[in-house]
């Protein structure tokens, strides 16, 4: 029994933890598809403009950084025009998490991606460990 | 509470189905005995939270981990089960599990003695060896 999951146990095998809402292979014009989807959900084409971010991780060596730069920008396009890129965490309304496992794309779109210190358990539990000192 | 059924589902996939949704865990060591751990403690925690935002009696998800072969430092579980999935998508849930303080009365050494596999696996390692650091 654990008393107290701060005290390292709970995520003791995870590091991260990332919620996913969709994926898709990853060739391009899947990743366009994909981030139309995801963005016609989260992103309504009028009304009070939001700021977001593409935040790309990569569990491929074989994915180039030009490619993944392409991959970016495509999920950047495909959110309506109302509402704009900026990558100033304290500014940003929504995340957009693109993941690149494999040959695997996996697109997500959360509010408090840096809060949650990239959904990483591990950082989380370090910080209320910290807070509890 | 995770099953034995869970293990047996840790199959091998290089390319996971589209439109397919659910989490993206991140192994700290990309080895067998990282990987069985890693799916049981998300599964357990997956449904703990789970039931954390709908309750014990609604009708929970199958979580299904797949092991990516082609990214070995990375797990994806999938939330099957449409009908009970519609209550809970996987942001809500994930946010959920980063929310530690509400695992409080988690019995995560209980579920690895239960769910260290058999030899079926391929997994030679046992539950008093544990992981190395």
């Amino acid at each position: 029994m654990l008393a107290d999951p701060l005290k390292g146990h709970v995520g003791e095998h995870l590091v991260r933890l990332v919620p996913v809402e969709d994926t898709c292979g990853n060739a391009a014009k899947e990743v366009t598809a994909l981030a139309q989807r995801i963005s016609h959900k989260h992103f309504p084409a009028s009304g009070q403009p939001l700021f977001f971010a593409v935040r790309p991780e990569l569990h491929s060596p074989r994915l180039m950084d030009t490619t993944v730069n392409d991959l970016v920008r495509r999920v950047a396009d495909a959110v309506p025009p109302i509402h704009r890129v900026e990558l100033s965490p304290h500014k940003t309304h929504k995340t957009i998490v693109l993941e690149c496992v494999g040959q695997n794309t996996m697109m997500s779109v959360v509010d408090d991606w840096h809060a949650m210190h990239k959904y990483n358990l591990r950082e989380l539990r370090k910080e209320a460990q910290q807070q509890a000192d | 509470m995770a099953s034995p059924d869970d293990f047996a589902a840790l199959a091998p996939a290089i390319k996971l189905k589209d439109g397919a949704h659910g989490y993206l865990i991140t192994l700290a060591e990309p080895n067998a005995w990282w990987k069985i751990n890693s799916a049981t403690e998300a599964v357990a925690l997956l449904r703990t939270a789970w039931s954390e935002l709908n309750g014990e009696a609604s009708a929970m998800p199958n979580f299904v981990p797949h092991a990516i072969l082609d990214a070995p430092g990375a797990l994806f579980v999938e939330q099957t089960n449409d009908e009970a999935a519609a209550k809970g998508d996987p942001v809500s849930v994930a946010h959920q599990i980063m929310e530690v303080s509400t695992f409080d009365n988690f019995t995560l050494g209980q579920l690895h003695l239960t769910l260290i596999p058999s030899s079926s696996t391929g997994c030679a390692c046992g539950p008093a060896q544990g992981p190395r650091r």
